[in-house]
């Protein structure tokens, strides 16, 4: 959190100064009371003192990341909008008293993501956190709320339960939480201070096409440079050059790449996730397939009227399917003697 | 891609991560409804998202996106496995109460 005060020329590589650290320090302390009022409880008339603080603590602090020296980190004010948004659905997230309000809080914050995602240009993981989280998750938990949902009293449908109204150890918990807030942001700031400004050189640009075959060809198939019966043999992604193959005498060619074609995220988020990570691919199926089954075996209800083991369902299926075969008409000769073979 | 972030843009996304972190930490500890202690851990799986998106950007490689990919499929894999288990307390005593499971602890 950059303070307004903070000079340019004394900390030019993002190291904060003792002004910034109070200001965080401060805006944790206010944050906490804040949030701390706005926790459920039963009668909280102190909600609106709370939301003042929170949101104060909140804005100041969106407010100095904007205004001070940081101002021009290439963060722009689409940056502060999201931010706002998915802080301000967390702390409802977690204040509001009813369950389905906070499942759609938590959907609002998703979709802050999803849009802060998309500033840092990964634009497949957006959509991926939409469809799978709010898509998803959150409709199952949403199922689940209101099955699981006891009504307190039958006469009074509306009021709320004592564990939803109430939260438990509040102070205790705001301390804490932002005890571990301000101790993480002191470290932030002084460690991301001594990163160098770019980690590494960023990578040639679309060295992935050299093995986006096909990404080339059909972009070379829309333009008159390839021929009939030639495919690609290889790309050379730092010259722009593909390399064509084909039976007639004049192979191999070297055409020029179209110049609007460019490696875009999916691309290379595919590229990495199928060249690099093959095995942790396969192992993240076996996981997705583990928990389908697992989900299943444990949310199955016991049937007190289902036959307890498989070995009598076996017994009675010959019988069952006799009185089939008797009321049958005789036309479905075919089911009968299907039923029949199987049986032998 | 675009270009990497900036030590300053990267101090932005990893401020907003733990304070995400945090409010999920908080709900997870003051709240006693079940359902919504496992939407809190959901809320701290975005604010570990948004920090390896943002450091990801920094060092301008994807690897930070396949690794949420990954991190995705578990926590899909865990809501599914915790929302059955919500269900099989809910059946045997029939309230979202955490408290009332208390005597689980050791």
């Amino acid at each position: 959190m950059a303070a307004p005060g903070r000079s340019h020329v004394s900390c030019p590589d993002g190291a904060p100064t003792m002004v910034e650290m109070s200001i965080i320090y401060a805006a944790c302390v206010a944050g906490a009371i804040g949030l701390l009022f706005l926790l459920p409880r039963r009668g909280n008339r102190w909600w609106p003192i709370g939301a003042v603080l929170g949101g104060g603590a909140l804005g100041a602090g969106l407010l100095a990341l904007a205004r001070g020296p940081s101002a021009g980190a290439g963060v722009d004010v689409f940056f502060y909008l999201l931010a706002f948004l998915a802080v301000g659905g967390a702390v409802r997230m977690i204040t509001h008293p009813r369950p389905v309000y906070a499942a759609l809080y938590f959907i609002l914050v998703v979709v802050a993501t999803a849009g802060l995602f998309v500033q840092l240009a990964a634009e497949f993981m957006a959509f991926a956190l939409i469809i799978v989280y709010a898509g998803a998750i959150l409709i199952t938990y949403l199922f689940v709320i209101m099955l699981a949902q006891e009504a307190p009293d039958d006469r009074h449908p509306n009021t709320l339960t004592e564990y939803d109204a109430t939260a438990r150890e509040p102070v205790a918990s705001t301390i804490v939480g932002f005890v571990l807030l301000a101790a993480l942001l002191g470290m932030m700031y002084r460690g991301t201070g001594a990163m160098p400004a770019h980690a590494q050189a960023h990578a040639p640009a679309d060295v992935e096409l050299a093995v986006l075959l096909g990404k080339v060809e059909s972009a070379l198939r829309k333009t008159d440079l390839m021929r009939r019966g030639e495919r690609v043999g290889s790309v050379d992604a730092a010259q722009r050059t593909a390399t064509l193959i084909s039976t007639s005498p004049e192979s191999p060619r070297l055409v020029p790449l179209p110049a609007d074609l460019h490696v875009d995220n999916v691309d290379s988020v595919g590229v990495s996730l199928l060249n690099e990570f093959p095995v942790s691919l396969e192992v993240a199926g076996a996981i997705l397939m583990l928990a389908m089954v697992g989900a299943v075996v444990l949310a199955r209800k016991e049937r007190l009227d289902a036959p307890h083991d498989s070995q009598s369902l076996i017994g009675n299926a010959p019988h069952d399917s006799q009185s089939l075969i008797g009321n049958a008409p005789h036309d479905s000769q075919s089911l009968i003697v299907g039923v029949g073979g199987e049986r032998s | 891609m675009t270009e990497p972030l900036s030590i300053l843009a990267l101090n932005h996304y990893l401020l907003l991560s733990a304070v995400l972190f945090v409010i999920g930490f908080i709900g997870f500890l003051t709240r006693r409804n079940l359902i919504i202690m496992f939407l809190c851990t959901e809320l701290m799986f975005q604010a570990a998202a948004i920090a390896m998106i943002a450091f990801g950007a920094y060092h301008g490689n994807v690897q930070g996106q396949v690794f949420l990919i990954f991190i995705l499929t578990v926590a899909a894999a865990e809501a599914a496995l915790a929302l059955a288990l919500v269900v099989m307390l809910f059946r045997r005593r029939p309230s979202l109460d955490a408290e009332k499971w208390s005597e689980l602890k050791g």
